[in-house]
């Protein structure tokens, strides 16, 4: 399931929104899009999933032009979830989670296979016990969990989602993460985009950073989190460490809007131990 | 598929639903209300038969003047009501789920004046429009208008809310058009018309045999989109993202809807209100699932505007007011309601 | 209980809708003439003498309007097919006519000043008439515009039978001529010998206008309904409310009418292509009704019994009488 991007541009009306997008998606991992707002990562990730078409190169799935595939097998393979939309307020959570298994359908009824993606799905958000509720009385949150429900009941091997994470608290957004690294382990590829860039150093593999509608860095996560690379993608000053309780993973926590002069102080390899301070002395 | 099995939970049967009971209530209400109807309009009108006459006369057992009544006059009339009445339900909860508006129905978006507006010029044209050119004339008629309605709101795509709003341009567009060529008409092209103001005064099985087919060919379209209609009801990227061709699908079915209401039209002239409340009720009693929703609405729909022509008919008897007006006693203030209820 | 006065007021407006159509326009019960008797109908006020008519005359219309005519007309604008022809029974010439008006021939021959309903008032000023003829059914609305041309405007016009000799006395008074009492006194005496002649028994008559999918039936209110119950029609819509989008008719429920078994349909078919009776006869629904049947199923003429009622009411009269009872008044 090899997504690839090839000197893509696309946009919503007349200019380009991204422009010159080279990428290849690894599989199997969870790969992070970061930017700041208007960079162009919900566009990027509309045309990965076909919803937009490029206006200039090729979205490749497993080598063949994406745009060209038959809509309903695409989605049998690939799900895209987007922000949650208004409307529907009194289908239920499993009403709308059984909606995910349109791709797979056919023109009978459903069958014992979607009963057991959705009981699946429905499982592993968490949202059980919501099954029966209409939409209308869920929270913010809730109901982002219910749609996310019905993105997985479709089974897909490629996952792509624009700020999941966004409204959820804290142990859901980490709930969230559990789930998508569950998902990867079993062989999903998963492409996330978020602003919380410690969630997305704890969790993802590869990171692909964008910022004015051009990808300025795509690679593993210790690579592209860098000082400079932050820095010059989002305008703050972050600081990149070992993680002091897991060992081997990267923290990246921003403490400050851009400095006009970038001093020297921090490296791009996590230094073990301590914590420099911003302000140079010990 | 490259991956393992996913973790399992006790896979389940389809789970039951608590409102089960409550919708096979509504189900068994609204078939009870549509065999009621039928045979209440059998029965009652400007004249009276009993049970047991009605049935003679169908099998063509009893007096022949009953069997003119009853099978010449009042069965087509029934059927034909049904039909109308079940398509402009189908219709307006195909229109209702396209705009996702809920104000949507073929009257206010413009179709049922497309249908009569197409035959008002193919009339004025042709001085007399033979009877089994109509429908297709009328069908012909609400397709242009939709059409025109589509390419209206398209630009790069069609959103619901521009498409709710052309229509409405649309439909105030085409009743001017018909008010303009009745105006200057000549008498007999208007008297050759005032059919269209509605009723089904003088509907019999010639006018059922030339309607039927468009009829029930949309309305078995409109059944066969109800799946597609769910997942474009989840938004336009959910419905791309699980594989539905979202452009395809609303012009199938703003296309169905057109066909309802033009063959609507041929058959009673413009009937409002229907399409636009009676998937309401439908949605009330059965829920979104268009699956259900749609042949609920069918069912009920053509309950009411037998009940309706029921009523017309039995009101002044033995003279008749137009079906159009009891409709509107109805509809509107049930419209009323529903403006407050949700807003 | 105030939280009730909302839906209370949603169906009281649904219950006035509904009342408004069923009875629709039934304000014209009254015009239905008694005119069974011979000339019960005395002329119009003005003595009307064999001698003529002396001007300045004052002559009192249909509309119950004082006209003042300074002399005798010479160029007459006569604005309605009603209007048209009743100047031209009594002999006179009208400058102008209505879209419609093919009667009688030298009529055609007038201005055209539009329809009925909305005539040119400056085609009609352009032909400089020192008298206007119009219509007292169809165009009283356009009293005041007609006024403003400072031409003396004189109403006729007919819903009924006994408006016609009244409408004949008023035209050939304004125009000085016996002719309008001459047609007046044979109308009158036409109708007595009539009525003399219809047997007991009346036929049971259905009249109708509209196309064959779509008819309205006459009331004896309306004019037509008027003539035939004088030619001796029992009339199967009598009783009805007038709930036609025009008054004097009603939308009378097939059933109604295949159980009522008329035995003569007169039709007056309003829209080209098949004619009511040719429809009657192929619809099987009809097929027991004796009036089909027996093939006794008629047109009549839609100038004569309907847009244009007044002037031929003599010889439609005596059609009527003659499709209602064959076997006395010939064929």
């Amino acid at each position: 399931m090899r997504l690839e991007a090839r000197n893509l541009a696309a946009g919503y009306g007349s200019g380009f929104r991204i422009e010159d997008v080279d990428l290849v998606i690894e599989e199997r991992r969870i790969t992070g899009l970061i930017g700041p707002n208007g960079a162009g990562k919900s566009t990027l990730l509309r045309v990965l999933s076909r919803i937009l078409k490029p206006m200039r190169g090729v979205v490749l799935l497993d080598g063949e032009v994406l745009h060209q595939l038959p809509n309903r097998e695409v989605a049998k393979r690939l799900a895209f979830l987007g922000q949650p939309v208004d409307g529907l307020p009194d289908l239920t959570v499993e009403e709308l989670a059984y909606r995910g298994r349109y791709p797979h359908q056919s023109l009978l009824q459903r069958n014992a296979e979607d009963a057991h993606s959705v009981e699946w799905a429905l499982g592993a958000m968490n949202m059980a016990g919501f099954r029966r509720r209409p939409l209308r009385e869920l929270s913010h949150g809730e109901l982002r969990r219910a749609w996310m429900t019905m993105a997985l009941a479709q089974r897909p091997d490629i996952l792509l989602l624009d700020e999941p994470t966004a409204f959820l608290d804290l142990s859901h957004q980490f709930e969230l993460m559990d789930l998508l690294s569950e998902l990867k382990d079993h062989g999903v590829t998963v492409v996330v985009s978020m602003h919380e860039l410690w969630l997305a150093s704890l969790y993802c593999h590869r990171i692909i950073a964008m910022r004015e509608g051009r990808v300025t860095a795509s690679g593993p996560t210790e690579e592209v989190l860098t000082v400079e690379l932050l820095r010059e993608v989002f305008g703050v000053e972050v600081a990149v460490r070992e993680h002091p309780l897991l060992p081997g993973k990267t923290i990246a926590l921003p403490y400050a809007r851009r400095r006009k002069s970038a001093e020297a102080g921090e490296h791009a390899a996590p230094v073990a131990g301590e914590v420099e301070s911003p302000h140079g002395a010990g | 598929m490259a991956r393992e099995a996913a973790p399992t939970a006790t896979p389940r049967t389809v789970p039951t639903r608590p409102r089960m009971g409550r919708e096979a209530l509504a189900w068994g209400g609204a078939v009870a209300l549509l065999l009621s109807a039928v045979a209440l309009a059998l029965m009652f009108g400007a004249t009276t038969q009993t049970p047991i006459e009605v049935v003679d006369a169908i099998v063509d057992r009893g007096s022949p003047l009953n069997r003119t009544i009853v099978w010449e006059l009042k069965l087509p009339r029934v059927l034909i009501a049904l039909a109308v009445g079940a398509s402009l339900a189908a219709s307006g909860t195909l229109l209702q789920g396209v705009t996702r508006n809920p104000l949507a129905d073929p009257h206010v978006l413009g179709l049922t004046a497309a249908g009569a507006l197409g035959v008002s010029i193919a009339t004025r044209v042709s001085g007399d429009l033979p009877q089994p050119v109509l429908a297709p004339v009328a069908a012909l008629g609400a397709f242009g208008g939709a059409a025109l309605v589509y390419g209206m709101s398209w630009r790069g795509g069609v959103s619901p809310v521009r498409l709710a709003l052309s229509g409405v341009a649309v439909a105030a567009l085409f009743t001017s058009g018909i008010t303009t060529l009745l105006v200057t008409s000549n008498l007999s092209t208007q008297n050759a018309l005032a059919w269209l103001a509605g009723g089904l005064f003088g509907r019999g099985w010639d006018d059922l045999q030339v309607t039927w087919p468009y009829l029930a060919g949309g309305l078995v379209a409109a059944v066969l989109l109800s799946r597609s209609m769910n997942i474009l009801a989840l938004g336009d990227e959910p419905a791309q993202s699980l594989g539905l061709s979202v452009e395809r699908t609303r012009v199938l079915a703003v296309a169905t809807a057109a066909v309802l209401a033009g063959a609507s039209v041929s058959a009673a002239g413009m009937v409002a209100f229907v399409g636009l409340v009676i998937p309401h009720a439908g949605r009330f009693l059965v829920g979104d699932d268009n699956r259900k929703l749609i042949p609920f609405s069918a069912i009920l729909g053509a309950a009411l505007v037998i009940y309706a022509d029921l009523f017309a008919r039995v009101v002044v008897a033995p003279t008749e007011i137009p079906l159009g007006i009891v409709t509107a006693a109805v509809g509107a203030p049930f419209l009323l309601y529903l403006v407050r209820s949700k807003t | 209980m105030h939280r009730y006065w909302k839906a209370a007021l949603a169906l009281a407006a649904a219950t006035s809708l509904i009342a408004a159509a069923a009875c629709g326009d039934d304000d014209d019960t009254d015009t239905g003439g008694d005119a069974t008797a011979a000339p019960t109908t005395a002329a119009a006020a003005s003595p009307t003498a064999a001698a003529g008519t002396t001007y300045p005359a004052t002559v009192t219309d249909m509309l119950g309007r004082s006209v003042a005519i300074p002399a005798e007309p010479k160029s007459v604008a006569a604005i309605s097919p009603t209007a048209v022809e009743f100047v031209y029974a009594v002999g006179g010439t009208s400058k102008t006519r209505t879209k419609s008006v093919t009667y009688p021939e030298d009529a055609l021959a007038a201005k055209d000043i539009g329809s009925a309903y909305q005539p040119s008032l400056e085609l009609i000023a352009g032909e400089a008439p020192d008298l206007i003829v119009a219509d007292s059914v169809l165009q009283p609305q356009l009293l005041n515009d007609l006024e403003a041309l400072n031409v003396p405007v004189l109403y006729v016009g007919a819903s009924s039978f006994a408006d016609v000799p009244k409408s004949f006395r008023i035209i050939g008074e304004a125009l000085n001529t016996p002719e309008g009492e001459a047609q007046a006194t044979a109308l009158e005496e036409q109708a007595a010998e009539i009525e003399a002649k219809i047997p007991a028994t009346k036929s049971k008559v259905l009249i109708v206008n509209g196309t064959p999918d779509d008819f309205f039936a006459a009331l004896p209110e309306s004019y037509v309904g008027d003539l035939a119950r004088l030619a001796g029609a029992d009339n199967v819509a009598a009783g009805q409310p007038g709930n036609a989008p025009f008054p004097g008719y009603t939308k009378l429920s097939l059933e109604a009418i295949v159980t009522e078994q008329p035995e003569v349909v007169l039709a007056i078919t309003a829209a080209p292509g098949q004619t009511i009776s040719e429809g009657l006869a192929a619809n099987a629904a009809w097929s027991d009704v004796p009036a089909v049947k027996n093939q006794r199923v008629h047109e009549i003429d839609a100038q004569v019994f309907l847009q244009a009622p007044g002037p031929r009411a003599a010889e439609g009269l005596l059609a009527l009488a003659k499709l209602l009872y064959p076997e006395v008044f010939g064929e």
